[in-house]
C-alpha cells in the first residue's frame, strides 16, 4: 500500500456489529443459559420435543449453508444423517468410547467419507447435483442394509447407551442438542463472517466473476459441502443419542431431508434467521396437524410451493420486507473512526 | 403516420438507466441507422422495441398502435424481427432448420427459402451443415436471413459488422438494397458509422442514453457527428 | 447360461427405464428443469390406471388410452401454470417447487390409497414367453415394453427433427431468448415439452405397474433410475438415453444374478464409476452441457 492509500486506510475500520445484532446477541445468551437449566426443571416431554428441535435446527442450518449460501440443493443430506447414526453405534457399541469421544470420532469419520462423496457429486450441477446426493444416500442406505455387523435390514440398538442411566442419557443428550443447535448458527455465523463466507456471497452472485477474482469456486463449494454434510451427521449423532434403534430405511431415509428443506425454505432461505423461525413453524404445525397423518406433508408441501413462487425470502423475508433487520453481524460495513 | 413511434422511453437495467425519455420514429419503406459508442444504448432500445426488454416509461407505437405491453413473440407475429447482437443463430439446427424456424410465425411476403438463399448464396451451399460450424460472416447472413423467413414489415438490426471482417461486411450490407427494394423498413444499429451512414436514409446518433443527433446523412457534417458521438 | 439370460432380461429392462428417463431428459434438455416429481408422477399414472381399471373394467394396457392423455393436460397445465414461473428464479425455486410437488403426490397417494401394495394385472401376457433357445424365454410383456420404448423414441425422433413444433423445441433449447426472437412463445413450448414427458413417464409408470407391485412411495426409486439412465447414455442424445437405461438395466440384472440385494447397488455403483470416468456419459452431443 501506498503512504497516501494507507492513511485513507487508517481513517476507515470493518464494522460488524449493529445495534441489533447485539441486542440479538446478549439475547441468544440469555436464551441460551435459560435453556442450558432446562433439566433442573423442564419435564421430559419438553426437554425431548426440544432435542428433536435443536437437531432438526442443527440440520436445517446446515442445509441452508448449502443451498442458500452455496447455491447447491442436496436430496441426499440423509447420507450423513445416518452415518452419525452407524457412526455413534459404531464408535459406543463396538469400540467402547464414552459418547462425546464417539461423535468427535464419527465427525472425523464423516470428514473422510464427505470428502470422499464430493468427489462423485461434484460431477454433477444443479438439479443433477441433487439428484446424484440421492444416489449416494441409497448406496449407503443398501450397504448398511447388507453388513451384518451393523445389523443388516433390521438394524441394531444402541446396547451401551440403553444400558446408560434413563435421565443421565436424556440430560446428555438434551445439552448436546442445545450446543449442536446453537453451535450451528455460531458456526453458519463465523463461516459467512470468513473469507470462505465472502468467497461464497461472491460465488452465489456470479460464479464467473468470482472466479475471475481469483475465488476458487470447487474448493470453496467442496468445503461448504464437506461442513455441511459432518454437522448433519453430528446432529444425527445426537437425535439417535434419544432414539437409539438405528434402522437403514430410518436412518438414511429422505424424509430427514424433506424436514430441512421445509424447515429453510418456509423460514428464509439464504438468512441465518430463517431456519429459527422454520423450525419452530414445522414442530408447530406437525403437533396441529397430528391428527391428520400424512395430510399435514401435503400441506407443508404446498405452503413451500406458494412460498418458493410468491414469498421466495420465506417468512423471514416477510417478515423484514419493511425493515430490513439482521439479527446475526454477517455484514461488513466501513465505518470511519 | 410511422411505423415505428418511440415516444418518450425510459429502460432501466435493475437500478441503472440505459434509456432517458428517448424519442425517435421510423417511417415505412425507410432505413434508420442509429450510432454510437459503446454503451450508448443503441442494443436496448432495439431490444425494447422487440420486446425483450421493459419499458419503464414512455410509449411504444407499431402502425399506431401501443405496444409496449405485448409478448415478444406476437411482435415477430406483427411484423417486427430482431436480428440480435452476436448473431445468435441455433447451434443445434442445420442452416435450413435455422430458416426454418425463422419462418414459425408463418407470416406470408417475399421471403422464403428460396429468395433467402438467392439473397445469401453461400447459405444455399451449406443447407444441411450444422449451424454452429459457419464462419461469423456465414452466420451473420444466416441471422439475417432467418428474420427474413419471418416476413417482418420491420427489420430490427444489431451491429451486423461486429467482429467481421471488413469485405464480410461489404458483402453483408451489399445485400440490403435487395431487402430494401423488397419494400422492407429497417432500424440498424451500428457501430460502423461509415457503413451505417452509406446505408441509411435517416440517422439519429445515441449517447448515454439519450439522442444528441439526427438527421439526413447528406445534411450533417463529420464535425457534428462526432460531436454527438463523443459528446463534446 | 444365466449371464446371458440375465443380460437378455436386462436389455429388456433396458427399455422400461428408457421410458422413465426420456421425460426427463426432454425437460432438462428444453428448459433446462431437472422435475424431481418426475417419478412420482409416473406413480400417479399407475394409480389413474388402476382407478379406471377398478371403475371401467378395461385392462391396464388398455388404460394407457385414457390415462396418458390425462396426464400429458395435466403436465401441460402444470408447465403453464406453475413451472414456468419457476424458471427465472435461478436454480433454486424449480427444484424446490417440483421438490413440495413430489412429496404432495406422494402423501396425497398414501392419504388416498394407503400404503398397502398395488398391482395392476394385464393377465396372461404378464407370464406369455417367447422361447429363444430352450434356455431362454423372453417375456412378451417386456418385450412389448422395450418395442413401445424403441417406437416412442423413433416418434419422437421424428418430431424433434422432421417438424415445425420439434424444431421450435431444439430451438427453445438452444437459446430461449433467440426462440422468442423468431416468435415461438416459449411458455407454451415448454409446457408442450412438459405434456410429452410426463405423457411418456406415464406409459412407463403403468408398464412397471404391471410388471412389479408398487407403492405411493416409489417414486423417487423411478426418478433415480431414469437420472441414471440419462447420466450413463449421456446428456443431449435421445438414444444415449436408450443406451443408458439398457445398460443400467443390465447392471442391475447381472448384479442381481450374483445376490439379489445387490440388484440395485449394482446399478448405482455403475452409474457412480461412469460418472466418475466420463461424467459427460457415453453419447454425449458434442457440445452437450455438463449435468
Amino acid at each position: 500500500m501506498t503512504a497516501a492509500s494507507q492513511r485513507v486506510a487508517s481513517r476507515f475500520r470493518v464494522q460488524w456489529a449493529t445495534r441489533t445484532s447485539r441486542l440479538a446477541t446478549g439475547l441468544g445468551v440469555v436464551l441460551f443459559a435459560g435453556l442450558a437449566t432446562l433439566p433442573a426443571w423442564g419435564e421430559g416431554g419438553t426437554l425431548r420435543l426440544l432435542i428433536e428441535f435443536f437437531g432438526l435446527l442443527a440440520m436445517a442450518q446446515m442445509w441452508n449453508l448449502l443451498a442458500g449460501y452455496g447455491g447447491l440443493v442436496s436430496i441426499g443430506q440423509q447420507a450423513f444423517v445416518g452415518i452419525g447414526a452407524y457412526g455413534l453405534f459404531i464408535f459406543t457399541d463396538l469400540t467402547s468410547l464414552p459418547v462425546l469421544p464417539a461423535i468427535a470420532c464419527m465427525a472425523a469419520g464423516s470428514v473422510v467419507i464427505a470428502i470422499f462423496t464430493s468427489l462423485f457429486a461434484f460431477r454433477l450441477r444443479g438439479g443433477y447435483f441433487a439428484i446424484g446426493t440421492w444416489v449416494i444416500a441409497e448406496v449407503f442406505r443398501i450397504v448398511a442394509s447388507n453388513v451384518r455387523e451393523l445389523g443388516a435390514g433390521t438394524g441394531v440398538s444402541i446396547a451401551s447407551l440403553v444400558r446408560m442411566d434413563a435421565t443421565e442419557r436424556l440430560e446428555l443428550t438434551y445439552w448436546l442438542a442445545l450446543g449442536v443447535g446453537f453451535g450451528s448458527i455460531v458456526l453458519v455465523t463465523l463461516i459467512m463472517r470468513s473469507r470462505l463466507g465472502l468467497g461464497l456471497a461472491a460465488i452465489h452472485d456470479s460464479e464467473v466473476a468470482a472466479a475471475g477474482l481469483g475465488v476458487n469456486v470447487l474448493q470453496t463449494k467442496r468445503i461448504v459441502y464437506v461442513i455441511a454434510s459432518v454437522g448433519c451427521a453430528i446432529a444425527g449423532s445426537v437425535l439417535y443419542l434419544q432414539l437409539l434403534r438405528i434402522q437403514p430405511v430410518a436412518a438414511f431415509s429422505v424424509d430427514w431431508t424433506v424436514k430441512m428443506i421445509f424447515i429453510v425454505v418456509i423460514g428464509g432461505l439464504g438468512r441465518i434467521e430463517g431456519p429459527i423461525i422454520g423450525a419452530i413453524v414445522f414442530i408447530a404445525m406437525r403437533e396441529l396437524l397430528a391428527d391428520y397423518g400424512s395430510a399435514y406433508l401435503v400441506a407443508l408441501g404446498l405452503v413451500m410451493i406458494v412460498i418458493v413462487v410468491l414469498a421466495p425470502r420465506g417468512l423471514w423475508g416477510l417478515l423484514t420486507s419493511r425493515w430490513s433487520i439482521a439479527l446475526f453481524a454477517i455484514r461488513r460495513r466501513l465505518v470511519e473512526r | 403516420m410511422s411505423l415505428l413511434e418511440v415516444a418518450n422511453a425510459s429502460a432501466f437495467y435493475g437500478d441503472f438507466q440505459a434509456l432517458f425519455d428517448l424519442s425517435l420514429v421510423v417511417d415505412e419503406g425507410e432505413t434508420v441507422a442509429i450510432i454510437g459508442a459503446n454503451g450508448a444504448g443503441k442494443s436496448t432500445l432495439l431490444r425494447v422495441i422487440a420486446g425483450l426488454h421493459p419499458l419503464r416509461a414512455g410509449m411504444l407505437a407499431y402502425d399506431g398502435l401501443p405496444i409496449s405491453q405485448l409478448a415478444a413473440h406476437r411482435r415477430v407475429l406483427g411484423g417486427i424481427c430482431l436480428v440480435p447482437e452476436g448473431r445468435r443463430i441455433f447451434p443445434s439446427l442445420s442452416v435450413d432448420e435455422n430458416l426454418q424456424v425463422g419462418a414459425h410465425v408463418g407470416r406470408r411476403g417475399a421471403w422464403n427459402l428460396a429468395s433467402v438463399k438467392a439473397l445469401f448464396p453461400m447459405l444455399a451451399k451449406m443447407a444441411r451443415r450444422s449451424a454452429a460450424v459457419l464462419s461469423g460472416g456465414e452466420q451473420q447472413a444466416l441471422a439475417i436471413g432467418r428474420a427474413l423467413m419471418a416476413n417482418p414489415r420491420l427489420l430490427l438490426l444489431d451491429e451486423v459488422s461486429l467482429g467481421l471482417a471488413p469485405i464480410v461486411v461489404g458483402q453483408l450490407y451489399a445485400a440490403m438494397p435487395q431487402i430494401r427494394a423488397a419494400g422492407m423498413t429497417t432500424l440498424l444499429v451500428e457501430q460502423n458509422t461509415n457503413q451505417a451512414l452509406a446505408a441509411a436514409d435517416r440517422v439519429y446518433c445515441l449517447l448515454e442514453g439519450r439522442v444528441t443527433l439526427t438527421g439526413r446523412p447528406t445534411d450533417l457534417a463529420r464535425s457534428q457527428i462526432t460531436a454527438a458521438y463523443f459528446g463534446f | 447360461m444365466e449371464w446371458v439370460n440375465a443380460v437378455v432380461q436386462g436389455v429388456l429392462l433396458g427399455g422400461l427405464y428408457a421410458l422413465l428417463a426420456t421425460g426427463l431428459s426432454l425437460s432438462f434438455g428444453v428448459m433446462r428443469l431437472v422435475n424431481l416429481a418426475h417419478g412420482d408422477l409416473g406413480m400417479l399414472a399407475a394409480y389413474l390406471s388402476l382407478v379406471s381399471v377398478s371403475m371401467v373394467g378395461i385392462g391396464p394396457l388398455e388404460s394407457l388410452v385414457v390415462v396418458v392423455p390425462a396426464v400429458m393436460i395435466l403436465g401441460y397445465v402444470l408447465q403453464r401454470g406453475l413451472l414456468n414461473f419457476t424458471l427465472r428464479g435461478g436454480v433454486l425455486p424449480p427444484l424446490l417447487v417440483t421438490f413440495g410437488l413430489a412429496v404432495i403426490i406422494q402423501n396425497a397417494l398414501l392419504t388416498m390409497f394407503s400404503a398397502d401394495s398395488q398391482g395392476l394385472d394385464a393377465g396372461p401376457i404378464e407370464t406369455a414367453s417367447l422361447a429363444i433357445t430352450d434356455q431362454i424365454a423372453v417375456g412378451w410383456l417386456p418385450l412389448l415394453t422395450l418395442a413401445v420404448a424403441v417406437g416412442i423414441l423413433v416418434a419422437l425422433q421424428l418430431v424433434l427433427s422432421r417438424t415445425g413444433l420439434g424444431r421450435a423445441l431444439r430451438a427453445a433449447s438452444d437459446d430461449g431468448e433467440a426462440a422468442r426472437m423468431v416468435g415461438i412463445n416459449n411458455r407454451h413450448i415448454y409446457a408442450v415439452a412438459m405434456a410429452i414427458a410426463l405423457g411418456t413417464v406415464a406409459i412407463g409408470g403403468i408398464f412397471l405397474g404391471i410388471r412389479t407391485t408398487f407403492g405411493p412411495a416409489d417414486g423417487p426409486a423411478r426418478l433415480i433410475f431414469a437420472f441414471e439412465s440419462v447420466i450413463i447414455g449421456g446428456l443431449g442424445s435421445l438414444w444415449g438415453t436408450l443406451v443408458g437405461g439398457i445398460i443400467l438395466g443390465i447392471s442391475q440384472t447381472v448384479g442381481g444374478q450374483i445376490s439379489p440385494a445387490y440388484q440395485l447397488l449394482a446399478g448405482h455403483l455403475v452409474f457412480l464409476v461412469i460418472l466418475l470416468l466420463r461424467p459427460t456419459g457415453l453419447f454425449a452431443l458434442p457440445g452437450a452441457r455438463e449435468a
